[in-house]
């Protein structure tokens, strides 16, 4: 494993850097590949085999992120970067730079993320069509909002689609 | 409504039930919304400042509304408004903050939700920074539920940061700010 002279200098002192290069080829700064928010929940739906996979995620990518589920980060300059960067593409996975070079810490540090995902535990997406509403039902709490319709169907068509694709389990 | 609509709904949406059974299923919530309706203060069951003069919650003890809730950052459900706005929480945050899917897709919606102030004031439970934007003249200081002091802060907070991003934080525009969240929550 190869260490830029600079940080060979820098841990030379370091008691426990002989350690630390049997753990880690990790560098400082160095560009890593971690699952975003939507990343982790994709990754969450597929360990519990609770969702399916995303739709248009070709043999290459499954893998990637298999490997980033277990591994938690994968280090840019180890792999082919064609199947991450596509993740990348798709917003499942972010391309970002070690903030240090404990393996273990930043393994500590990507878990606590993924686990406190805001979307972890969502597994129902509600669809408010329009506001257009005569019911006046007392327990609802929007009656003083403007009276709209959702035309712009594409848009929502979208997200649903999305949502569908690695959110939704079962019939929901 | 006609058959036809339904159908074509199924379709496009690749329903596995018809919408209109589903609608019977969700009954139950309906039922729990209307259990509800004594306790929520805005809307369409709003009640006056005078008549929440002995409501349990009040605005200067945030003590109370700390860990009282996680649907906000980490909730079971995405909502997606009339107006496009993604919110977890439909009461809390009122729709605001965000982000719509008219101007970007979900998935970067998901991906910057934590960046979010609303978000990080409730992971962090930085409500008294925006406790004195409220205007106590239009909301009162107490409620019944404590999801309505949510609602209130939550828009609070989206409007008060945009107002800062543009520069234009002052008393005049909070007032508006203030009396337009009262009126979308039925306040005023």
């Amino acid at each position: 494993m190869l260490i830029s002279p600079h940080l060979e200098k820098i841990f030379s002192n370091d008691i426990g850097m002989q350690e630390h290069r049997k753990m880690s080829p990790l560098l400082l700064s160095e560009p890593i590949y971690t699952l975003t928010d939507y990343g982790a929940r994709v990754a969450v739906g597929i360990v519990d085999r609770k969702s399916p996979w995303p739709q248009n995620l070709n043999d290459d990518e499954k893998r990637a992120l298999r490997r980033l589920q277990k591994d938690k980060y994968v280090i840019a300059r180890l792999v082919n970067g064609q199947a991450f960067e596509s993740l990348v593409a798709k917003e499942i996975v972010a391309k970002e730079t070690a903030v240090d070079t404990d393996a273990a810490a930043l393994k500590r540090r990507l878990t606590r993320r993924y686990l406190t995902s805001p979307v972890r535990f969502v597994d129902l997406l509600m669809l408010e069509i329009t506001t257009r509403c005569n019911l006046n039902c007392r327990f609802c709490f929007k009656g003083g909002l403007p009276r709209i319709t959702d035309q712009r169907i594409h848009d929502l068509t979208r997200a649903i689609v999305m949502y569908r694709s690695c959110f939704a389990t079962d019939s929901r | 409504m006609n058959d036809r609509f339904f159908q074509d709904v199924i379709k496009i949406f690749e329903l596995t039930d018809d919408p209109r059974s589903m609608a019977k299923k969700g009954r139950k919530t309906i039922k729990t919304g209307v259990l509800l309706e004594s306790e929520y203060d805005f809307g369409n069951a709003s009640k006056s400042i005078a008549e929440r003069h002995s409501a349990p919650f009040t605005i200067d003890r945030l003590e109370q509304f700390e860990g009282i809730c996680k649907g906000i950052t980490h909730g079971m459900k995405l909502s997606i408004r009339a107006n496009g706005e993604v919110e977890p929480c439909t009461i809390g945050t009122m729709g605001k903050g965000y982000g719509n899917i008219h101007d970007e897709p979900l998935s970067t919606i998901v991906n910057k939700m934590r960046a979010s102030p609303v978000y990080r004031m409730f992971e962090k439970n930085t409500y008294v920074d925006y406790r004195r934007y409220v205007s106590r003249d239009l909301f009162g200081s107490r409620f019944f539920h404590p999801c309505t002091f949510f609602g209130i802060i939550a828009s609070l907070a989206a409007g008060v940061e945009q107002l800062r991003a543009k520069d234009e934080l002052n008393q005049e525009n909070v007032d508006a700010l203030n009396l337009q969240i009262a009126q979308e929550m039925g306040f005023a």
